[in-house]
């Protein structure tokens, strides 16, 4: 990845995060807040489907290939 | 970098965020640096141990018959990610010796098989993960030698190490999980859709190496 790429991903995500507005919850002030705002989170048992992103992720999914749907990673080196 | 995730092994959004994850750093050009830590977090601390209760009653008992609903759109979300999430096998129960056990796996270099593991057998599978002899089997096939689990669950190890990785989410301001940290300086909440993780990781990688001062190629 060149710096440049580099830096338009760091622009993007910062948008991200300023565009939620503030510190989504679940994470405290002392950390700088990453990624969307309205993420689904288990919380006390519950664990309910945010609407934007339901449709966000199933739309996704109907525009994605079967093939790219199967192609999976695997996690990196444990603790 | 090191990402620190909590989550429970009973919780599908840990499952689902797990996976986007993964696919998230299969496109990280820096993955080869990028180092996992497990962390332990229960959603439901209260259940009696040594108990096991179908979860589509567990949920309908606590939360009505919205329940039902509700499994059936995250069901329809893991599935997008290749994940059979089956509510009506799936037995809710207190999870601390499940996490005992994951905290031996990450001792003995398992952590990530073990973690993918139980989430497998509780979710796809019906397991009942208070059942120390299922725990033990479940342990072995992830590479963990039995005898090691055995004792493990037959006493209090890793409890301690649980209870701080609670206590160290609350002071994170976790609520919920999953919760991802990243070089404890970047918080990342829910299971973000992999094209996120990815920025967010990449975002990460370059102020932190723009900080030590080192090229970000």
């Amino acid at each position: 990845m060149s710096k440049n790429q580099a830096d338009q991903s760091a622009t993007a995500a910062d948008q991200s995060a300023t565009a939620a507005g503030a510190v989504p919850s679940g994470a405290a002030p002392l950390l700088r807040t990453l990624g969307a705002p309205n993420a689904a989170v288990c919380t006390d048992g519950f664990c309910e489907v945010p609407p934007l992103q339901e449709a966000a992720q199933l739309q996704e999914a109907a525009q994605l290939p079967e093939a790219a749907r199967g192609q999976r990673a695997t996690m990196g080196a444990d603790k | 970098m090191k990402i620190e995730i909590w989550s429970d092994v009973v919780c599908p959004w840990c499952y689902i965020g797990k996976r986007r994850l993964e696919h998230a750093l299969g496109e990280f050009e820096h993955a080869d640096q990028v180092e996992i830590a497990w962390r332990s977090f229960q959603l439901n601390p209260d259940t009696p141990a040594g108990t096991a209760v179908p979860t589509s009653e567990y949920l309908v008992r606590r939360f009505g018959p919205q329940a039902s609903q509700m499994t059936g759109r995250v069901a329809a979300l893991g599935r997008d990610e290749g994940l059979d999430l089956d509510f009506d096998t799936a037995l809710t129960v207190n999870t601390l010796d499940a996490h005992r056990l994951l905290h031996l796996a990450a001792d003995v270099g398992v952590g990530d098989a073990a973690k993918e593991r139980l989430l497998r057998a509780h979710f796809t599978e019906g397991a009942d993960l208070s059942d120390p002899e299922t725990l033990v089997r479940l342990a072995g096939e992830a590479g963990v030698e039995e005898d090691r689990a055995r004792e493990v669950l037959a006493g209090t190890e890793y409890a301690d190490a649980v209870r701080a990785d609670i206590e160290l989410a609350q002071a994170f301001g976790a609520t919920g999980v999953p919760f991802f940290v990243i070089d404890r300086k970047y918080g990342i909440s829910g299971a973000q859709p992999a094209e996120t993780f990815l920025q967010a990781l990449r975002t990460a990688y370059t102020e932190e190496t723009q900080d030590r001062g080192a090229p970000t190629r």
